[in-house]
């Protein structure tokens, strides 16, 4: 690992979230092999920070519904509107006030998203205590190992994740963040050519029209009756040159053939 | 891992060695068989051509891969490589290699990659070798191959879809229930090429778990194994070695295959052509994996109620999606059975 970069990636973020895992085992471990108080204490400590991150989110999400973050209400909003469109710079405007929309429904539809994510995890853990609680109820082996114990987090947390991701609710929260993310990318790069513009300076629209008349351009010498010619003659030469070195790993016939 | 404090230093031990080894493996993405580049048909797009082994000559075959990852996971090692098993059998082995597009792809459409493209190269491919190809499709590439067939069937000898969807509407397609609420024209105006950095994430948010936290930690158990090691490697490159995704083809196949469910209500078109699964009548082996959660196995398994081949035969793999390229029990069981199918006398 050369690069600072290496000691954050992604999977090493992953791999100090499940170190948590070893938490639950040195508290298994003090219960005596069995979950008793220590766990118990464990699992509320890891509910709680979830509780915790879900309460923060639900403010947050909630103060995006205060007079300063939400769009005008309803009987305000054609006069916002009249007014926007009035005026020189009506242009600016309108896309400012587009952006701030996009970006307001980007963090609705992100913090509607996490929210699942979240309680996925919470319902994860509980799937994990209930299962060691059953299996000391009917007398069955406790984990062994902090392998096994990880083994057991593991496939309880995803079977609860994959509750999630195959619920309806989801699908639409999912839709609903890549269609807002889209749309604030979109009333970003409005706002960046309209910049670029007025200093006259590429902007994303000609570029994306030169890579038009590029494509047109490369389509039509595809296309084109020359082109089909020197494609095939290029076949015709690959061909001959597979004759040759044919040819050339053929032993030469003997003066007795 | 294990209960103590020694054992877990030990795996901590194991953890840094595997590291060392790894920073040091070298990860060939062209694949372990040596090829030569036999024609461009597009911007980036090139077919391989990979010769046979032997005096056995049998009928050429053109794989089609998907546009979403690169092809190498079909040649990752000379042992687990289905080129090589192909060539092995007598085949010439023609690959398409779609290539990374660049910006100005972003207008490409499916109606220029299998209309023109991929039916340039199956109608150069049976000039060349003076028969047409059987065709191995992969995944997205097995929708290709499907639509080569139905759209230009002399073109096409036998086919084979392996971990192909046909019905993008089966009750546990995760993939496909997430992509009905997206507005796929809106994304690629905004993202134009469809960048592998939103990409790769959806698809390993199917198994965060799997994919982020158990392959990492099962790491270290791989210090000891060299070859198994590499192998890990060349998979962690693989995976996430991921081309942009041409915008317009892009929305093409979100929007007409899983939100519209094209080949199955028949309404996908290329050029102006409907693409019907009944206007097959190839020998068709279809190779579906029962654990896939990419292609569930039904959302494979519907190309035997709908196409119009009379000599269909289907193969379920007890494995995942990969598992069909990769696994030892795929190249003991399965790439023997492909290459015996393509040959029945």
């Amino acid at each position: 690992m050369a690069s600072g970069e290496a000691f954050e990636s992604e999977w090493l973020r992953w791999l100090r979230a499940t170190a948590s895992v070893e938490e639950l085992w040195q508290a298994l471990q003090a219960d005596g092999g069995s979950p008793g108080a220590a766990c118990a204490q464990t699992f509320r400590s890891w509910q709680g920070q979830i509780d915790g991150t879900l309460t923060t989110l639900r403010t947050a999400m909630q103060q995006l519904d205060t007079p300063e973050h939400t769009p005008p209400p309803p009987w305000n909003a054609p006069w916002l509107d009249a007014l926007a469109r009035l005026g020189p710079w009506q242009d600016d405007l309108q896309r400012t006030r587009a952006l701030q929309q996009s970006s307001q429904a980007y963090l609705r539809a992100l913090a509607a998203c996490s929210e699942q994510l979240l309680e996925a995890v919470r319902s994860g853990l509980a799937r994990l205590e209930q299962r060691l609680a059953t299996a000391a109820e009917h007398g069955e082996g406790q984990p062994g190992t902090l392998r096994e114990l990880y083994e057991l987090w593991l496939e309880e947390s995803e079977a609860a994740y994959e509750a999630m991701l195959t619920t309806e609710t989801w699908a639409e929260a999912f839709g609903r963040l890549t269609n807002a993310t889209s749309e604030v990318i979109a009333r970003y790069q409005e706002q960046a050519d309209a910049a670029l513009s007025t200093l006259d300076l590429p902007t994303r629209t000609d570029w994306i029209d030169t890579q038009r008349r590029v494509a047109r351009l490369e389509a039509t010498i595809r296309r084109s009756p020359a082109a089909q010619e020197i494609a095939a003659l290029r076949s015709e030469v690959a061909e001959l040159r597979q004759e040759v070195a044919a040819l050339r790993t053929t032993p030469p016939d003997g003066p007795e053939s | 891992m294990a209960a103590t404090p020694e054992s877990l230093t030990d795996w901590q031990q194991r953890l840094v060695a595997a590291l060392d080894t790894a920073a040091h493996l070298p990860v060939d993405t062209r694949g372990a068989t040596p090829f030569e580049v036999v024609g461009e048909y597009g911007p980036g797009i090139t077919l391989r051509h990979y010769p046979p082994i032997g005096a056995s000559r049998k009928p050429p075959v053109l794989v089609v891969y998907s546009l979403v990852n690169r092809p190498f996971i079909l040649d990752l090692t000379r042992q687990r490589s289905l080129i090589h098993a192909l060539n092995q059998a007598g085949h010439p082995v023609y690959l398409v290699d779609w290539g990374y597009p660049r910006g100005a792809d972003r207008f490409l459409t499916l109606d220029d990659y299998i209309g023109e493209f991929l039916a340039t190269i199956a109608a150069d491919l049976g000039e060349r070798e003076q028969r047409a190809a059987d065709v191995i499709g992969v995944c997205q590439g097995g929708v290709f191959a499907l639509a080569l067939a139905a759209l230009f069937p002399e073109r096409v000898r036998r086919l084979v879809t392996l971990v192909t969807p046909t019905d993008f509407h089966t009750p546990h397609d995760t993939l496909s229930r997430m992509a009905q609420h997206i507005d796929f024209e809106q994304a690629t105006a905004a993202l134009g090429n469809v960048s592998a950095r939103w990409l790769n994430p959806v698809f390993v948010a199917l198994k965060p778990y799997r994919l982020l936290s158990q392959r990492y930690v099962d790491l270290p158990e791989l210090a000891e194994r060299p070859e198994a090691l590499h192998d890990f490697m060349r998979m962690e490159r693989w995976m996430y070695d991921s081309p942009d995704q041409a915008a317009a083809a892009f929305a093409q196949f979100g929007r007409e295959l899983y939100q519209r469910n094209g080949l199955v209500e028949r309404t996908f078109q290329l050029d102006g052509q409907v693409v019907r699964l009944d206007a097959i009548h190839h020998p068709v082996l279809n190779v579906f994996a029962e654990l896939d959660h990419l292609v569930p196995p039904d959302a494979a398994r519907a190309l035997g109620a709908h196409v119009g081949s009379s000599a269909y035969r289907e193969v379920g793999f007890p494995g995942g999606h990969l598992g069909v390229f990769i696994s030892r029990r795929a190249h003991r069981e399965l790439v023997p059975a492909i290459t015996e199918w393509l040959n029945p006398d």
